[in-house]
């Protein structure tokens, strides 16, 4: 019973739901759609229980941290909880201080705190980017390329200046995006046959 | 009016404290990412928490027991919080979201991400010269750089070289790709400094933080003088 | 240390003095450049002006927090456009903090000013399971959601009445701070036209959607949002980062040269030496 509910239940769960949902679109079978459906939302119940789960790991990681006084990051945790707790309470109780820090902390913080990426980015593009073969060169060149279609003033300084980037990204940077994308997809098949013939465990959570 | 400069100072100095770790590593830096951090954990609690609540849980105790089903998956689910011993009382809920998603996602990629792309693929889409030869381009770019990925198969012989084109097609994408994330990245910080700009009074903090740093240079050079 | 080495080894912080500066120089002393419309965003354009008063359009709002910088304006000038056109428009959204967002844009495009809620416009608030979400609601609606984001049950909601699947609607704009495929996988192949709100990360990526007509047009992030205002004669925020990523782009094409001419001269040094 033990190994059956650890391996073989969400094996044979894993098998049962992907063949159903797969062959019940090209297989007309009467009644399928509305139990596909109904499985539908049961996916976005479940889902709401998963989302709900990162909320709780949130609590339980910055909660040891409090309760075993780590030193450096339990100041941190009580912060990261009582502003967890004053925006939970907000949305349940005080609407208008509840969009006050959306607004402000939701939006705001969290936009000026992801400015480093561009700052970063930045630094990155004079310290990191060296040409150091043929290849590097070409992609330096479809980068600045891109960078100056992006750019309105490149076609005040010359007026084909932007369609260079654009066909970049048109033609041969379209070109390898789209067996990217062929490529991802015939993968994800392989990947589904091999979970499907239990191959495949990662999903999951690890194997004992 | 006194409220709107209190929000404005005290976001601008928040503001200035998420922006500090760029001269150094700070406090202040960590107390705005503990905050975001904090809101943002408790904006997904409140609003999955109502959601969860009002589309399945309140039609539940109303007598919908179609919904037994989905709530007990999703509660087996938070099994993931238990020791490592215990953990596999989820595995059938990750199985049912995993096996279900990974069929919806199967059945779009056969038209959506496969046959599409091979039809778009064999057929220009005009006919004037100029187009015709982009469209050879772009497919060529397409088989060479799809090669690339046939590991299965050595690069070696006639496959050699359509490997090495389809590598560096792939570069001309990434550097394409590295170019347009340059605006993507940079986006955020055109947004604040609209905002600190067009907010009245939020230049304060900033130029405050800016005299700070000053006094902080001026101080670590006047110390490291002998 | 010889000029050189300085150069090459220049402190990341002035680079980023000089990153905050030229951000903040253009709101100060804006340039106004013209900005050349592409064919992404005519595409975008022309699809939705082409429909009639009266016809009901779809809006996703995928992204919440920092993505918000890139890809509201985005959605605000789109739903300017519909109310323009007298469109009815329902908003809905695969990601947790998108139906404040699609409140917001109502708000600032003038819909819930101009226009009856339930009747001319509906948020139908956050369906959670994301791929399998969107399947459901491009199968049947009403299948998937019960209420709208304030609770209302849809059978209240006179304008559901006429909503069944995702071909009830003529247009449908997504809206996304991630990967896009799960929207061209669910929602195309089917009557209605599609356009993606998306950050310019992924320009290359939605002209492979654009080159096999899964898609009749995208916004590419703030420059996008940019050339719809010109279109639409709505100048807002998109027109004004432009001016800003004019400068700063060409501040990165000059780091880029000069970091590797600075590297290139000292290889050459170091291999005379």
């Amino acid at each position: 019973m033990s190994v059956f509910a650890r391996t073989h239940l969400p094996l044979i769960i894993f098998v049962v739901c992907t063949f159903w949902v797969f062959f019940e679109f090209f297989i007309p079978i009467p009644g399928g759609p509305a139990i596909t459906s109904m499985l539908g939302k049961w996916v976005s119940a479940v889902s709401n229980f998963a989302l709900l789960l990162g909320a709780l790991n949130i609590l339980r990681f910055h909660g040891r941290n409090i309760v075993q006084r780590r030193e450096n990051e339990w100041l941190h945790g009580i912060i990261i909880i009582a502003s967890m707790f004053t925006m939970f309470i907000a949305g349940l109780a005080f609407k208008p201080y509840f969009k006050l820090l959306y607004d402000n902390i939701y939006m705001g913080l969290n936009t000026a705190l992801m400015c480093y990426v561009g700052f970063y980015f930045y630094s990155a593009m004079y310290r990191t980017f060296k040409v150091r073969s043929l290849e590097a060169l070409i992609t330096l060149f479809a980068c600045i390329s891109m960078l100056l279609s992006n750019a309105p003033i490149s076609g005040a300084i010359w007026g084909p200046l932007p369609q260079i980037g654009i066909w970049i990204a048109n033609v041969p940077g379209m070109g390898a995006w789209r067996g990217f994308i062929m490529s991802a997809a015939l993968g994800m098949f392989a990947m589904a046959i091999r979970a499907a013939l239990g191959l495949e465990r990662a999903y999951l959570g690890g194997s004992e | 009016m006194a409220y709107e400069i209190f929000t404005a100072l005290i976001m601008g100095a928040l503001g200035v404290m998420a922006w500090s770790i760029m001269y150094k590593i700070n406090v202040g830096y960590r107390i705005a990412e503990d905050l975001t951090v904090g809101v943002m954990g408790g904006y997904v609690l409140y609003s999955i928490t109502d959601n969860t609540m009002s589309n399945f849980i309140t039609p539940l105790i109303k007598g919908d027991l179609m919904n037994i089903v989905p709530v007990f998956l999703g509660v087996l689910l938070w099994g993931q919080l238990l020791k490592p011993s215990s953990r596999w009382i989820a595995r059938p809920s990750l199985a049912f979201i995993t096996g279900i998603g990974a069929a919806i996602a199967l059945k779009g990629a056969v038209y959506g991400n496969i046959l599409v792309p091979i039809q778009a693929m064999s057929t220009p889409p005009g006919t004037d010269p100029w187009t015709v030869i982009n469209h050879v381009i772009a497919a060529i770019a397409t088989i060479t750089s799809m090669t690339y990925f046939f590991f299965t198969v050595q690069h070696k012989g006639a496959l050699k070289p359509v490997a090495s084109i389809g590598r560096i097609i792939m570069m001309v994408g990434f550097g394409s790709i590295a170019g347009s994330s340059v605006l993507s990245n940079t986006t955020f910080l055109y947004n604040r400094a609209q905002w600190f700009i067009k907010t009245p009074y939020a230049w304060i903090p900033l130029t405050l933080a800016g005299m700070a740093i000053i006094v902080d240079i001026v101080r670590t050079k006047s110390s490291k003088q002998p | 240390m010889s000029t050189l080495e300085k150069i090459d080894k220049l402190d990341r912080r002035y680079i980023f003095l000089g990153l905050l500066v030229l951000s903040f120089l253009p709101v100060l002393m804006p340039m106004g450049l013209p900005v050349p419309i592409g064919p992404a965003t005519t595409g975008s354009y022309e699809a939705l002006d082409a429909l009639n008063p009266g016809d009901i359009i779809c809006m996703t709002f995928d992204y919440a927090g920092g993505s918000a910088a890139e890809l509201y304006p985005q959605n605000v000038v789109i739903l300017k456009h519909a109310l323009k056109k007298d469109l009815r428009v329902v908003v809905v959204a695969f990601s947790v903090g998108g139906p404040e967002m699609g409140e917001m844009a109502l708000e600032e495009s003038g819909y819930k000013t101009a226009k009856a809620k339930g009747v001319d416009y509906v948020n139908l608030g956050f369906i959670s399971g994301f791929e399998t979400a969107m399947s459901s609601y491009a199968k049947d609606v009403h299948a998937i959601v019960s209420t709208d984001f304030f609770g209302t049950p849809l059978s209240q909601i006179p304008l559901m009445n006429e909503v069944r699947d995702i071909e009830s609607f003529k247009y449908l704009a997504f809206t996304t701070s991630t990967s896009q495929d799960h929207y061209i996988r669910q929602f195309t192949g089917k009557s209605t036209k599609i356009v993606g709100c998306i950050q310019s990360l992924y320009f290359s990526v939605m002209q492979v959607y654009m080159g096999t007509g899964q898609l009749v047009g995208f916004l590419n992030g703030l420059r996008g949002s940019a050339e719809y205002e010109i279109l639409t004669n709505e100048l807002g925020v998109g027109a004004i980062t432009m001016d800003q990523a004019s400068i700063t782009h060409l501040y990165g094409v000059g780091l880029l040269i000069i970091g590797n001419i600075a590297f290139f001269l000292k290889g050459r040094k170091s291999g005379g030496s």
